[in-house]
This record gives structure tokens, C-alpha cells and sequence, in this order.
């Protein structure tokens, strides 16, 4: 397939994807990424590049918001991200939206096959 | 890691303290990387060049920015409301020969005291002074801010 059109399938999911994971627990950068690359093999694999811009955005637009905490081993300090109340609304939206969007694509790949197993 | 952080930094057309948190967040990519065993070799390979990524986190985080408009022109509309009031004041007072004229209502002015008047233009002035300089320094912030 085009990597075009993966690109775009991408772009479009990519943020309610991390609102989805951050909305399951506060979490961090580099824990985030591997999330990303265990669960969405068919996305490819997710780079900083990609995931921190989207992270600057949504809390840009306040639907996450972060602390730095010590991390426990060494002294290092991880920012830790989770979903501010707008956020949760937000991705309740988000999911009724993807419902209905999802069911609408899904009618007419059906509807396609079903066409296509008679011809 | 130190060389890459530089050329991020030389690259990102930031507010300071914007610039401070994603060079935070850079280095505990490369630390968290590091916990995993990953070198920074790796790391620098999947962030791909400096200027590269400096672009893509500049873009969210320049986005929402305020117009930087607001308070130069609040101190113009200010300046243009106290003028006003000055010129208002101006124009509702009596003329200083109007005793004697038979045409006219004959009105006394206490002279003395503290006259207001000036005291407004001298406020509108400064405030229309503070407009041009903010719009100055804000037009010379986007000019040193652009890439």
C-alpha cells in the first residue's frame, strides 16, 4: 500500500490514539512510544518526531497536562502526562464521533464486498 | 547528545522558556532510551536531524501564541478615550470673556484648584506613547522569531 495513505490513516488517528493511552493512566514519554510500537505493528513503528509534537499540541489545547517527577533508579526526572477534565470530555466526543464514523466506513466496505462476492 | 541538543536549540524559533521544555523533554528522551538499553546513536537516528525536529515541535508550540496585539492596542484605545474626554472637557467650557456679553448666560469659573484637564491629555499622551513602543518591540519580537 502507499505509504501515502498510511501516512494519512495515521495523521487522523494518531491523536485520539494517545488520548486513548493517556486516558488509562499517567504516563511518560519514552513508555508512551513503546505502548505505540507493542499494540499498532500495522502503523509502523512511532518515533519522538511524531508523538511529541501531538503531546504539544493537546496540552497546547489543554486536553492533557504533565508533571515532572523523579524518576525512582537514578535521579532522572520523567514528565509524566495525563488527561485534564476537558481532555476526558474531549475524547468522549472523540469515541461517539468514532462510532459513527467507523459504523459509516464499515457500510460501505460491506456493502463492497457483498457486491464484489456476487459479481 | 550535547552536539544534537545545540543544533535543536540554534534551530527552535521559541519563547525561552518553551525552547527550556523541549530540550527538557529531549534529554530524558535520550536518558529514558538509554535505561532501555538503547544507545544514542539509535536515538539521533529515529529523532533524525536536528533541524528536522526542531520544525516539528516548533509548529504546536509557536501555534497558539497571542496575537501580541492585545495590550498595545488596549493602551491606543486608552490613549484615544482620554483624549477624548480631554477634548469633550475642551469644548464644554466657557469661553474666559463670557461676563459682560448680553447674549450669553452669565457663568462664573473658579480659576485655581486643580484642573483636570491638562492632567487627562497628559495621560492620553503617554498612554499613546506606550502603544507605539509596545507595537515596536512586538514587531521587532516576530521580526527576530521568524525562521
Amino acid at each position: 500500500m502507499d505509504p501515502r495513505t498510511v501516512q494519512q490513516f495515521k495523521k487522523g488517528s494518531l491523536e485520539m490514539i494517545l488520548l486513548c493511552l493517556i486516558g488509562g493512566g499517567e504516563t511518560y514519554g519514552y513508555a508512551i512510544l513503546e505502548e505505540l510500537n507493542r499494540r499498532s505493528a500495522v502503523l509502523g513503528w512511532a518515533k519522538e518526531g511524531t508523538v511529541y509534537p501531538i503531546l504539544y499540541r493537546l496540552q497546547g489545547a489543554g486536553l492533557i497536562q504533565s508533571r515532572v517527577a523523579p524518576a525512582a533508579a537514578n535521579g532522572g526526572a520523567k514528565k509524566l502526562y495525563s488527561l485534564t477534565e476537558q481532555g476526558r470530555e474531549t475524547l468522549g466526543e472523540l469515541l461517539r464521533f468514532w462510532d459513527a464514523y467507523s459504523a459509516c466506513v464499515e457500510d460501505f466496505v460491506s456493502a463492497y464486498r457483498e457486491k464484489g462476492e456476487m459479481t | 547528545m550535547n552536539e544534537y541538543l545545540r543544533q535543536v536549540e540554534k534551530e527552535l524559533r521559541l519563547p525561552r522558556r518553551k525552547k527550556q521544555e523541549v530540550l527538557r523533554d529531549l534529554r530524558e528522551i535520550f536518558e529514558s532510551a538509554r535505561e532501555h538499553g538503547e544507545s544514542e546513536a539509535d536515538v539521533m537516528e529515529r529523532l533524525g536531524p536536528a533541524a528536522d525536529y526542531a520544525a516539528a515541535v516548533s509548529v504546536p508550540l509557536c501555534g497558539k501564541r497571542r496575537s501580541g496585539f492585545a495590550l498595545p492596542s488596549a493602551f491606543l484605545a486608552l490613549a484615544a478615550a482620554l483624549i477624548a474626554v480631554f477634548l469633550a472637557a475642551q469644548a464644554s467650557r466657557p469661553a474666559d470673556n463670557i461676563i459682560g456679553q448680553a447674549d450669553a448666560m452669565t457663568q462664573l469659573r473658579v480659576v485655581g484648584g486643580l484642573d483636570p484637564a491638562p492632567l487627562l491629555l497628559a495621560a492620553g499622551v503617554l498612554a499613546a506613547a506606550g502603544a507605539a513602543v509596545l507595537f515596536a518591540l512586538h514587531l521587532r519580537r516576530r521580526r527576530r522569531e521568524k525562521p
